[in-house]
C-alpha cells in the first residue's frame, strides 16, 4: 500500500513547483510611415520597439532558467524578433527569440511568483518584407537549472 | 486468459498521466506576436536646378547643344512593394523652340532611365523598382540630370524666365 502511494504522489509534487504565467496577452505592433528612419529614400528603424509590455509569472523550487522561442511559418523574412527584460522600467539586453530556444532568463535561487515585465522588438527590419500581417508564436518554459 | 488489473494501479496510473499533464501546463506558456506593415511609398526630391543659357558666340544658337546641371536635383525612394516605376511631368509645357530633359545619373541603386522631352503629361524616367530604400546604396541621393535645348527659334525668356516645377509620382506600373 504504501509503495503505491508514493508511485501516485511523485509526479505530481515534483512537477507542479516549476510553474510559468504569461499576463498580458497576445502582442501586436502596426507600423506606420513613420516608422522609417528617416522619410524618403530610408528604411525602416533598426529596432522597433513594440507599445505595450507584458508579464511573466516565474516559480520554482531551486535554481532555474527560462527560456524562450518563437514558432509558427509566418515570420518576417528580413527582420528577427527580440524580447527585453524591463528593470526599473529600463529595458535590459535585448534576447533573439529564434526557432531555437534562446536563454532568456537564469536565477539562481527559487522563485515565488516572481513577475517579470517583458517587451518585445523587432530588429532590422527592411522594406524586402512586403506589406501585411506576420506572426508567431512564443514560448516561454522554465526549467530546472 | 483472464486478467485483472488491480485498483491500485489504475490509482497510480492515473496519478501519473496527471502529474506529466502537469508539468507541460505550467512550465511554459505561449503568446502571440503580430507585426503589420502597411503600404510604404515615400518619394522625395531636394534641390532646385538653374540653367543659365550664356550668350551665344556670332553665328552660333543659344545652348544649342545643351545647357545641363547635373549634381543640384536629388531622388530619395522607398518601396515595399514590386513593380513599381517613377513618373515625370512638368507644370509647364517648354516654350517655344525648348526641350528640357531628365536623366538619372550615375548611382548604386541600379536606377536608370530619361525623359527626353518633359511635358504636362507624366513620363515614365524609372521602371521595376521594387522593395527598395535608396539610402542604403546612395544615402546622398539619386542625381538627376536635367538639360535644356534651345533651338535658333526658341522663345526669349530673359525677362520672363521658363520656370516649370517638375512632378515626380511613384506608383504601379
Amino acid at each position: 500500500m504504501g509503495l503505491w502511494l508514493v508511485l501516485a504522489v511523485c509526479p505530481v509534487t515534483a512537477f507542479a513547483q516549476y510553474d510559468l504565467v504569461l499576463g498580458g496577452g497576445d502582442q501586436s505592433r502596426v507600423l506606420t510611415n513613420t516608422d522609417l528612419k528617416g522619410g524618403a529614400g530610408s528604411d525602416f528603424a533598426t529596432t522597433l520597439s513594440f507599445t505595450t509590455t507584458f508579464t511573466l509569472q516565474v516559480t520554482s523550487p531551486g535554481a532555474c532558467q527560462v527560456s524562450v522561442g518563437r514558432s509558427g511559418s509566418g515570420w518576417l523574412t528580413a527582420g528577427n524578433l527580440l524580447v527585453a527584460v524591463m528593470v526599473n522600467d529600463t529595458c535590459g539586453p535585448p534576447v533573439l527569440v529564434g526557432t531555437s530556444d534562446q536563454q532568456l532568463l537564469t536565477s539562481a535561487t527559487a522563485l515565488v511568483g516572481q513577475t517579470y515585465t517583458l517587451i518585445y522588438k523587432i530588429q532590422n527590419l527592411t522594406v524586402e518584407n512586403l506589406p501585411g500581417t506576420y506572426s508567431a508564436q512564443v514560448t516561454y518554459t522554465v526549467t530546472a537549472d | 486468459m483472464n486478467m485483472r488489473i488491480h485498483p491500485r494501479l489504475l490509482i497510480a496510473t492515473a496519478a501519473a498521466v496527471f502529474g506529466a499533464a502537469g508539468l507541460q501546463a505550467g512550465n511554459s506558456g505561449t503568446n502571440g506576436c503580430t507585426i503589420t506593415i502597411p503600404v510604404c511609398n515615400q518619394l522625395s526630391i531636394t534641390g532646385t536646378a538653374v540653367l543659365t543659357v550664356s550668350q551665344p558666340s556670332a553665328g552660333a544658337v543659344a545652348g544649342g547643344s545643351g545647357v545641363s546641371d547635373t549634381s543640384s536635383v536629388k531622388l530619395f525612394l522607398t518601396t515595399n512593394q514590386t513593380g513599381m516605376e517613377v513618373t515625370a511631368a512638368s507644370s509647364v509645357n517648354p516654350v517655344t523652340g525648348a526641350t528640357l530633359s531628365v536623366t538619372v545619373g550615375t548611382n548604386n541603386t541600379g536606377f536608370s532611365g530619361s525623359v527626353s522631352s518633359l511635358t504636362t503629361t507624366p513620363t515614365v524616367l524609372v521602371s521595376g523598382i521594387s522593395n527598395i530604400a535608396t539610402n542604403t546604396l546612395d544615402p546622398s541621393g539619386i542625381p538627376l540630370t536635367y538639360t535644356l535645348t534651345l533651338t535658333a527659334a526658341a522663345t526669349d525668356t530673359t525677362t520672363t524666365p521658363y520656370t516649370p516645377t517638375i512632378t515626380y509620382t511613384l506608383q504601379s506600373s
